[in-house]
């Protein structure tokens, strides 16, 4: 594999946190092999301590771990105002969109025991688009219904309260709000907001528009975000 | 789940009973109208009997007044009454000699009679007969009659009207059965309403109430007990549901972290240029973590195997025998390791052999595998109290002290422990503990290292 390259000309870095000794080998092994250089932390407080000390370019997270889990290690990050894109690793294979570090503000996640190939294109294409730039355009504010984006300055406004959004969330809402009335299907979404422009079996989409729908539900709102069977989302205002 | 769970009427279930059942109300009704056609039965017949009666003494009152005017001359007396009597509805009286023969008497004519009251009947008509000799001279004997045909007619009558009011009364008892039976079973008709409301799901439900009937409160506390019981178990089911449902979760997620190890692997060998001893690394890593898999597989196995042994399973076992077994296969696994034994000579007890040689091995094995122990020694007294207490210590290197009691969790393993644990094996020492009443703990070992503490009480 051609070792890959940020925008800084270095080999990118990507933390990857886990407890179990045997899972850290490995991934490291493959992750370095595929042309990342890796670092390791064996708990969430490790995890925080080396972020700050090395800045990684991405981290691979663990969900499951003693003294600081993963979903406290992307709350903090958060927090903190940092926006490293994260793909947290969960264990359990639910179909519930429960995944406690993608409510945080994680970028996506994969389910143990996953495809080395899939979490290296994954982690490729978040860095690619931290490199582009995130979202080109800033065109200022799109309203669908009694719906408000200012792409600017990264605000949603429904019903004229701001509604609180992770950064994944903001840019799957923003993109639909973009193309308010055409369908998107969910490859097409994440192409354009996840970066991904490989066939990647995920239903992260569907897991970020249910949370979608839930905080422009909250408060009794019309549904704003339908699914079209069998094509995609679309986002609508009401008649 | 949705449609048993709603509240459905009351309704019977497709099987019927084998007789069919009237409603309580019927029976309520049924119930009174038999008492009322008894009671009046009872009732119309006493009163017959008296009327019967009543007419008797009536007559023999007539009688008696008639006899003292007749008494007084009863030869003119008949001559009277033969002239007046047109018709044998009146007075008839028979005077008869002492032997029998006739003297003197009206048309109709009276048998030869005892003194006293008799009821006779002549030509179909029922006479009752006053015969006496009072007042009368030698030998002549008086008998006086009346015709009972109006005290017959009117007693006929009487027991009409006794049978209609009986009649009367069995219906309007019944009706009235029906109309209050309603009310008083009403009780019972909430009871069933209230415990076909009840969905049985186990969540806390109000406890069915019955007052207003003895029968029904009965009813409704047997039904509240039994409810109660369902409830108990099954959250009791539902808890234990719970807990394989977590123990599948945490297995699961035990097995995927070293299944995600060697998929890595095999991608990284497959897909990847790598040089022999990069191979040879991965090779040795692929084969670690598929030891870890059959590992904790194995324990699960053996831990599903202690959840379903049960009283049966427990023989007479020589704990200073499988200690003896433990220590020599531990040395033999584990050759960097030497196991000493002190133990009492004798040591029988109930328990399971297998399960308690498990707990040995498992003792010994993290000795050497985790405390990297090179000295062993497996100890166990009676004491006093019938307690049988096996220790394991060793010169290893140790538990610290606040991990202690959580090692012995399920897939808690040790911050000191190597990598190659299932971190089920003081799971499954504490399992067998407990099997046999007892508990297990570590305490600091006098050899340096820890000692694993497993009491047994007596059985």
């Amino acid at each position: 594999m051609n070792p890959v390259t940020s925008e800084r000309g270095t080999t990118p870095t990507v933390l990857l946190v886990d407890d179990d000794e045997d899972l850290l080998a490995s991934v490291e092994r493959g992750l370095r092999l595929s042309g990342f250089r890796v670092v390791i932390a064996r708990d969430g407080a490790a995890a925080l301590r080396c972020v700050s000390e090395q800045s990684p370019d991405a981290l691979v997270l663990d969900m499951n771990m003693p003294v600081l889990d993963g979903a406290g290690v992307v709350t903090a990050l958060r927090a903190m105002g940092n926006d490293v894109p994260i793909c947290v690793l969960s264990a359990r294979n639910s179909v519930d969109d429960r995944i406690a570090g993608l409510e945080s503000g994680a970028d996506d996640y994969l389910v143990k025991p996953f495809v080395l190939a899939e979490l290296v294109a994954r982690i490729r294409a978040l860095l690619r688009r931290i490199d582009a730039g995130a979202v080109p355009a800033l065109t200022g504010a799109i309203a669908v219904g009694p719906l408000e984006i200012d792409e600017a300055g990264y605000r949603a406004v429904l019903n004229g309260r701001e509604i609180e959004l992770t950064k994944r969330e903001f840019e799957l809402l923003s993109t639909l709000a973009r193309n308010s009335g055409v369908v998107l299907s969910r490859e097409r979404l994440l192409e354009l907001v996840w970066g991904y422009d490989f066939a990647a079996d995920t239903n992260v989409v569907d897991v970020f528009v249910g949370y979608l729908r839930r905080k422009l539900e909250a408060d009794g709102t019309p549904r704003l975000l339908h699914t079209i069977r069998g094509v995609g989302f679309v986002l609508r205002a009401p008649k | 789940m949705s449609a048993e769970s709603l509240p459905t009427p009351p309704t019977p279930p497709a099987r019927r009973p084998h007789r069919r059942s009237f409603s309580l109300r019927t029976r309520v009704a049924a119930a009174a109208a038999l008492g009322a056609i008894i009671l009046t039965v009872l009732l119309g017949w006493l009163s017959v009997i008296a009327i019967n009666r009543n007419n008797l003494t009536q007559a023999d009152q007539e009688l008696t007044v008639a006899s003292r005017i007749i008494l007084m001359q009863p030869v003119i007396a008949v001559g009277v009454l033969s002239l007046v009597n047109s018709s044998n509805k009146d007075l008839v009286v028979t005077i008869r000699d002492s032997d029998g023969g006739l003297d003197s008497s009206t048309s109709v004519q009276l048998p030869q009679l005892d003194p006293g009251s008799h009821t006779v009947t002549l030509d179909d008509v029922p006479y009752r007969v006053l015969t006496t000799t009072e007042n009368q001279q030698l030998g002549r004997v008086v008998s006086m009659g009346i015709p009972l045909t109006d005290a017959y007619h009117a007693t006929s009558e009487q027991r009409r009207w006794v049978l209609s009011a009986a009649a009367l009364a069995m219906v309007a008892a019944a009706g009235l059965g029906w109309v209050f039976g309603g009310r008083a079973v009403r009780p019972i008709v909430d009871l069933t309403r209230q415990v076909g409301e009840h969905s049985g799901t186990g969540e806390a439900e109000a406890p069915v109430d019955g007052s207003g009937v003895r029968e029904a409160e009965q009813l409704a506390e047997a039904v509240n007990s039994l409810l109660e019981r369902v409830r108990r178990a099954q959250a009791e089911t539902a808890a234990a549901l719970e807990t394989a449902r977590d123990f599948a979760a945490v297995s699961a997620h035990e097995l995927r972290t070293p299944l995600t190890a060697m998929r890595t692997d095999l991608e990284v060998l497959r897909t990847l240029d790598l040089d022999a001893d990069q191979r040879a690394e991965i090779l040795v890593d692929l084969q670690r973590s598929e030891g870890r898999v059959e590992a904790t597989l194995a324990a699960l196995e053996r831990l599903a195997a202690g959840e379903l042994t049960n009283q049966s399973d427990h023989v007479e076992t020589d704990i200073a025998d499988l200690i003896d077994q433990s220590a020599h296969d531990a040395m033999r696994h584990f050759p960097a390791l030497t196991v000493r034994i002190d133990t009492d000579p004798e040591l029988i007890t109930r328990g399971l052999p297998t399960g308690l040689r498990l707990a040995v091995d498992n003792a010994l094995t993290n000795s050497s595998k985790h405390g990297g122990a090179t000295q062993a020694l497996v100890s166990a007294h009676r004491t006093a109290g019938g307690t049988i207490v096996i220790s394991v210590d060793d010169n290893g290197r140790g538990i610290p002290a606040a991990e202690r009691d959580a090692v012995f969790e399920r897939f808690i393993r040790g911050s000191q422990a190597t990598r190659s644990g299932s971190g089920l094996g003081l799971a499954l020492v504490a399992q067998q503990a407990h099997l046999h009443g007892g508990r297990a703990h570590f305490e600091d070992s006098a050899m340096g290292g820890v000692r694993l503490v497993l009491e047994l009480p007596q059985r």
